[in-house]
């Protein structure tokens, strides 16, 4: 487990370079859709994919693409959703009707297969390893979503339409978000100086997310101060130890149901000496809203909830 | 249990006192320097004053909420594990016997996964009890197996091996179905870092009496030693004083796992290096690894702390790393003696 780990640092380290020309993709697409009427080649972190048409048979491997392909109209027939589909009914606050085809970690490849897609949309440090299977399936784009930071998850939105042949829709949905947030930024109190830290908290230990992580970058967006800096998304096995020596002044703790090691520290003399805990700003929030969910409609929930949380604004 | 122990030598021999002093100084020393060390930068001559003289800052917090309660769980871990681990060699006369080679931690993670992940909402009544159902579960088949008579040691050995090997594959499958492997990920490698009083608390009966038990009845676990016919002639029903060792095992490797996960090898490697030091005298071998379980698996804990610093290396890792090279030289030199 904990070499898997280490590999998907790795990975996500070694692909910077292929983030980055990721990045530059929108000066390069916008020549290619005036003349898109057959096939477009789209760039993503594993290369070039060609897709012709307008794909209407997706499926989507993170929950991520699923809430990119809602804000683009698209319903995606299948959907690696961990075998929760109440969570997908969080995801996109409401019920649609997909296949599920397994886990995130370990898509069933017979059963996506079975789907006759016609777009797969894949983690790049999930499913790198079958993208040569997927791809055989049907026409797949691999893009960072578990590792992904706030600005990669905009970017993919983006990718996503243009694969679907509706990239200036994908434009339009960004262009849109960016207002939304905007508006919501403006309720944050200007000269906001506190350390802000989302904690995963699991059945033994806590995942420390640093400002490279999906909500860590939401944070540094809006104007936050994230309590670690870190290329690093996420530093797992954290103990109470090192919590009260990153020292946060607001601490949200995202829990499952069922008991975490949140209950416990509660309980430990030490947990008190933390400024957040001193200060009465720790929160309990939703795990999969927080840390699982990644996307333009999540980071505008994340700020609301920061909002009436930390400044008991609507 | 006085002078007519078969086995003869008596744990006040002085060399034996000495080699137990020794092990106990040493042990002292890593928990000082366990206690001295972590990630926080409180320099580690102010933890030693504060571990003598307490007081209310954060730092004395730190201490004797975090460190102390570490040191103090690795302490009762090892102690439990070490003990197991002579026990269960002894009730399979198998060196290769351990509560990790014979599934009895595997049995208490299993139960242990499927109440946080299956059921979550029955882990609110803590680790405790799904681990004892668990170990309990697979140390009266490991029992019922011996105490049939109609498998050889080595047969018991490859059953018990067998049934490791299948209940770990379970926890993968319960863990990969659930894509949950990430969450107790730590728990699973066996780790000290949820450590604190309450954990202590928890343990602390059962190694009290658990490794009370096993020292007082050590004379009779000496003739289960013995070849079992010649247990039996020597008026012993080896059936009772066998189940009384398996649920000793069972207490004390259960109640292990469930405040620190199946840390491995410690169970296995202390039974070796204790006989190698003071012979096979059945009190002297437990009473030494009262010690010397905690001393390794304090060292362990330690270095884990250190190599991967600031971060921590799981001491399950750390135990398996030292242990399995340490359990060959041991081998080796068995074979070459």
């Amino acid at each position: 487990m904990s070499h898997g780990h280490l590999s998907r640092r790795d990975l996500h380290k070694g692909t910077m370079t292929a983030i980055a020309a990721l990045l530059a993709a929108p000066v390069v697409f916008r020549s290619q859709i005036a003349t898109a009427s057959g096939t477009r080649t789209i760039a993503h972190t594993l290369g070039t994919t060609q897709i012709s048409g307008a794909p209407s048979r997706v499926v989507a491997l993170e929950y991520s693409f699923v809430q990119a392909l809602d804000a683009l109209g698209v319903v995606p027939v299948g959907v690696a959703d961990d075998k929760q589909p109440q969570r997908v009914d969080q995801l996109l606050g409401r019920h649609i009707d997909y296949k599920s085809v397994g886990t995130r970690l370990e898509p069933n490849l017979e059963l996506v297969s079975a789907l006759a897609p016609d777009l797969i949309i894949a983690d790049e440090i999930r499913h790198s390893a079958i993208y040569p299977q997927l791809q055989a399936i049907a026409p797949t784009i691999v893009l960072n979503s578990w590792e992904g930071s706030y600005q990669t998850i905009k970017d993919s939105v983006v990718v996503i339409a243009d694969a679907l042949g509706e990239r200036s829709q994908g434009e339009k949905v960004v262009a849109n978000h960016q207002a939304t947030i905007a508006a919501l930024v403006a309720k944050i109190p200007t000269g906001e100086k506190r350390r802000f830290l989302l904690a995963v908290a699991t059945p033994d230990s806590m995942s420390l997310h640093t400002s490279s992580s999906f909500t860590g970058s939401v944070f540094k967006a809006i104007g936050l101060t994230p309590a670690i800096d870190s290329s690093d998304a996420v530093e797992s096995g954290a103990g109470l130890e090192r919590l009260i020596a990153v020292d946060p002044d607001i601490l949200l703790v995202a829990t499952d149901s069922g008991r975490t090691v949140l209950d416990q520290w509660k309980t430990n003399g030490a947990f008190g000496n933390i400024s957040a805990v001193r200060s009465g700003m720790v929160f309990e929030v939703d795990r999969n809203q927080f840390a699982r969910f990644r996307g333009l409609k999540t980071a505008e929930m994340i700020v609301r909830e920061v909002l009436v949380k930390v400044y008991g604004a609507g | 249990m006085m002078s007519d122990d078969a086995t003869g030598r008596w744990l006040t021999g002085p060399k034996v006192l000495l080699q137990g002093l020794l092990g106990f100084g040493l042990l002292a020393a890593v928990m000082l320097a366990s206690v001295g060390f972590g990630v926080s930068d409180l320099p580690a001559a102010s933890t030693l004053r504060l571990l003598f003289m307490p007081d209310l800052s954060p730092g004395s917090a730190l201490v004797w909420n975090i460190r102390v309660p570490r040191v103090a769980l690795a302490v009762l871990v090892g102690t439990n594990l070490a003990v197991a681990g002579v026990l269960i060699q002894t009730l399979t006369r198998n060196p290769l016997a351990s509560p990790q080679t014979f599934g009895i931690n595997a049995g208490a993670s299993l139960a242990i996964v499927l109440c946080l992940i299956v059921l979550p909402d029955l882990a609110g009544a803590g680790t405790v009890w799904p681990a004892f159902v668990g170990a309990m579960a697979v140390g009266f088949a490991m029992w019922a197996l011996s105490a049939s008579g109609t498998m050889t040691d080595t047969t018991l050995a490859l059953a018990g091996i067998s049934i490791q090997l299948v209940l770990a594959a379970l926890v993968q499958a319960i863990l990969i179905s659930n894509n949950a492997a990430q969450d107790i990920v730590y728990w699973l490698a066996g780790s000290l870092n949820g450590a604190q009083w309450n954990k202590v608390w928890t343990i602390l009966p059962f190694t009290l009496v658990g490794g009370s038990v096993a020292l007082v009845a050590s004379r009779h676990f000496a003739i289960l030693a013995l070849d079992r016919t010649t247990g039996v002639s020597l008026g012993q029903n080896a059936k009772y004083v066998g189940g009384l060792a398996a649920l000793l095992i069972v207490v004390l490797a259960g109640s292990a796992v469930a405040v620190s996960g199946p840390i491995g090898f410690i169970g296995l490697l202390v039974p070796h290096i204790v006989r190698r030091i003071v012979g096979s005298d059945q009190l002297t071998v437990i009473a030494i690894s009262v010690i010397a379980g905690p001393l390794l698996l304090n060292t362990a804990d330690l270095l884990g702390r250190i190599v991967a610093f600031p971060a921590e290396m799981p001491v399950g890792i750390v135990t398996a790393l030292i242990g399995s090279p340490a359990f060959l030289v041991i081998l080796w030199k068995q074979r070459a003696r």
